[in-house]
């Protein structure tokens, strides 16, 4: 249903230009839960807000398609995308919950004149019967929509903006950390409403999260970003158990488990790109413990291993090998301490 | 004894409800406010890291606020070594903002978009007038490596505007750390961070902690993290601890019947395990109207007619364990 294909998105500065999405493909069907993971910065938000095009002034689409029903949306003008498709056929839950609301107006009267722009045939008793209900059901007293933004706690307005994303029965939902506000209790609840929602409605949804217990209970699929590339796809089932790419490998043992008592996770060295006009590579390789020269030099090729599993990574056939050596701690705190060492020995130089 | 660091006792923190008329008309003016914080104590040790949980608009943030006088408790006695702040005058609380710090929970919102990174996260240096001015930028520099932002060098210009969730985050992070403060207050911290930074981060301040002595209250919807970082934790229900202990011994063998419910709705990764989860079934509590008697009672699985007779007091229920909920009262018949 929709279908992004190599989208490029760029951030204009003063270091360069920044490519925050650099060739992304992946694919939302009817009433599928796409989990979307990967580091911060990784341009995961810049993803979703580039198919609304909700963009800054120096941000551009530099490339690629976002068909939605065979309709390339990168076609529209802004005002038609408005029009047609921003909250009524697509709708966004941002990450900076408090700052989608207007501070001068109540929650309610915010989310009826979203509706009341979109249905005009629908009455302001109507739509705040509709945010009364919404309310209601993601637990908040009902009598809270005439509430200011600012008298809400963080998950209060948090499930605000998903009442509003969910006002107008869009077919794509793109929640980007939807539930960082929230006890899991409610964040239960607010992932059940949505699933609900999904399977009367046959709505998809874009889940970008950083909590792998939440995607892995609730995706079908789940795409792995790194440096503006999905560098890993599959079933949830297969990133969790079985996953081929060395970041992903990486990603899985620092997940903490409540299960079992304190320990030490491990972190993956490093920092992340900087994705200023990036050089030709695998982006990964300058913290990937298994980087070879060819890593360096070029770019890997999405290659698949059967179910619709892609990975982008030159020693994804190696996989026993990676797995075996990512369990160990060393593989990973080796590479740190060679790190530091190169710090070192660059302000040393500095100093000289 | 060892030195009490942070000393909170019987703090509230009410906010009037405005709806004038309406409440006029019915006379029922009085006590309409919002319970945001009601009733509660707790201790933080030089070194040590509190953490608290509890359910989203429980007032975790606001009993924060209030500690650190950045919202005037409603009533309540809070000291910091030993000095009542609620009493203290313009200048002393000034010397204490730069001592005390918080990591605030939204970073969308805390963030001044028309700063830079290194005036945002130098700022606390130039009010405090804290170390030579010339030396300033070169301590941004390494405690924006420090929070992960590497090179530092590509972020201190940028305007905060220009970031993303997780890279805010660390800003905010660096900027409580950067005066070397002896305690703070971390509302989420980590929560827009993935796995593998947010380990790191952890350590971070953890080092703080053992190395420097420096005293921490968690607040976080995570009980993995708090299990991870805290010593002890405490989980709040509508302004108030429901149990408070070690944070291992809570998570691990709750009392509480809705400490039970949010660790068992806590998710996990394991696909082939499918988690027994305790429903919350009932209204969604309303600070302004609590509940009379416990104030779980409308919700809680176990209630029984007792509960809702008069709230019950905490109960000491293992070594330094302690939950509210009368069925932990010897006199109340389990049987029945
Ligand atoms: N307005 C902007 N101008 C310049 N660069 C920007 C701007 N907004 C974001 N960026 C940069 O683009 C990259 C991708 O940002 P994005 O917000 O998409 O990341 P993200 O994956 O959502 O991260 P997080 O998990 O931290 O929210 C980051 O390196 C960020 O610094
Ligand atoms: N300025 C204010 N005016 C009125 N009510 C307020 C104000 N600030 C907070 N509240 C209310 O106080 C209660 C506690 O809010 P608080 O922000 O402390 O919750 P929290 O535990 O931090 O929640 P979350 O986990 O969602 O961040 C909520 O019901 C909230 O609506
Ligand atoms: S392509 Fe090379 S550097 Fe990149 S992830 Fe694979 S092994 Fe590591
Ligand atoms: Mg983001
Ligand atoms: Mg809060």
């Amino acid at each position: 249903m929709l279908e992004i294909s190599d989208l490029e998105v760029r951030y204009d500065t003063e270091h360069g230009e920044v490519h925050a999405v650099n060739g992304l493909s992946v694919d939302l069907a009817e009433n599928e839960t796409l989990g979307l993971v990967g580091e911060s910065g990784c341009g995961k938000t810049t993803t979703a807000k580039s198919l609304i095009r909700l963009l800054e002034s120096n941000c551009t689409i530099a490339g690629g398609s976002v068909e939605l029903d065979g309709r390339d949306l990168t076609d529209l003008s802004l005002k038609e995308l408005k029009r047609e498709v921003r909250w009524s056929e697509i709708s966004m839950i941002p990450q900076n919950a408090m700052n989608g609301f207007d501070p001068v107006y109540t929650v309610g009267e915010q989310i009826v004149e979203v509706v009341q722009a979109h249905e005009s045939d629908t009455s302001k008793g109507e739509a705040r019967e509709r945010a009364r209900e919404l309310f209601e059901k993601l637990g908040i007293d009902g009598d809270r929509i005439d509430d200011y933004p600012h008298q809400f706690s963080g998950g209060m307005a948090q499930r605000a903006m998903v009442a509003l994303a969910l006002a107008l029965d869009p077919k794509v939902i793109l929640a980007d950390e939807p539930t960082t506000a929230l006890d899991v209790v409610i964040q239960d609840r607010l992932l059940d409403v949505i699933q609900d929602l999904q399977d009367e409605m046959d709505v998809a949804m874009l889940l970008i999260t950083h909590d792998m217990s939440v995607v892995s209970e609730r995706c079908d699929n789940i795409a792995v970003m790194y440096g503006g590339r999905i560098v890993e796809y599959a079933d949830a089932e297969t990133i969790i158990k079985s996953p081929r790419h060395p970041y992903t490998l990486g990603l899985r043992n620092s997940f903490p488990d409540i299960t079992e008592d304190s320990q030490d996770l491990i972190s993956i060295p490093g920092a992340p790109p900087t994705l200023v006009d990036p050089d030709e590579m695998c982006q990964f390789a300058p913290r990937c413990p298994f980087a070879e020269e060819e890593c360096w030099e070029v770019a890997p090729e999405p290659v698949e291993y059967g179910d619709g599993h892609r990975v982008e990574c030159h020693r994804a056939d190696e996989v026993e090998y990676l797995r075996s050596e990512a369990e160990k701690h060393e593989t990973w705190t080796e590479l740190e301490s060679t790190e530091t060492d190169d710090e070192l020995t660059e302000t040393e130089v500095k100093n000289d | 004894m060892t030195e009490r660091k942070i000393q909170v006792r019987d703090v509230k923190k009410h906010f009037p409800v405005d709806d004038g008329a309406l409440s006029n008309l019915f006379g029922f003016g009085e006590d309409q406010s919002v319970k945001a914080v009601d009733g509660v104590s707790f201790d933080i040790d030089e070194g040590e890291a509190f953490g608290i949980a509890g359910e989203s608009g429980c007032g975790k943030t606001t009993l924060a606020e209030t500690i650190l006088q950045l919202e005037e408790p409603t009533d309540g006695e809070i000291t910091i070594d030993g000095r009542d702040v609620t009493e203290m005058d313009k200048g002393e609380i000034n010397a204490l903002r730069s001592d005390v710090q918080i990591i605030q929970q939204d970073p969308y919102q805390s963030l001044n978009p028309r700063f830079t990174v290194v005036q945002w996260v130098q700022e606390p240096l130039d009010i405090h007038d804290i170390g030579p001015k010339d030396e300033r930028r070169e301590t941004v520099r390494e405690t924006l490596a420090e929070v992960g932002l590497r090179p530092p060098e590509n972020y201190m210009d940028e305007y905060t505007s220009e970031l993303s969730g997780g890279e805010r985050q660390r800003v905010g992070i660096a900027r409580a750390i950067v005066s070397n403060p002896s305690f703070v207050v971390c509302d989420e911290p980590v929560s827009m961070l993935d796995v593998s930074i947010r380990a790191s981060i952890l350590r971070l301040l953890d080092d703080l902690r053992t190395e420097k002595g420096i005293s921490f209250m968690y607040i976080s919807h995570d009980l993995s993290l708090l299990k991870h970082v805290c010593d002890r934790i405490g989980i709040m229900y509508l302004g108030r601890f429901v149990e408070t202990g070690p944070s291992t011994q809570v998570i691990n063998d709750p009392q509480h019947p809705y400490t039970q419910a949010l660790v068992s709705s806590t998710p996990i990764i394991n696909p082939d395990v499918e988690r027994d989860r305790i429903e919350l079934s009932g209204e969604v509590p309303d600070p302004i109207d609590l509940p009379s008697g416990c104030r779980f009672a409308p919700r809680c699985p176990e209630a029984s007619e007792e509960c809702r007779e008069g709230e019950p007091r905490m109960y000491d229920v293992a070594a330094d364990q302690r939950s509210r909920c009368i069925l932990h009262d010897d006199q109340y018949d389990l049987s029945s």
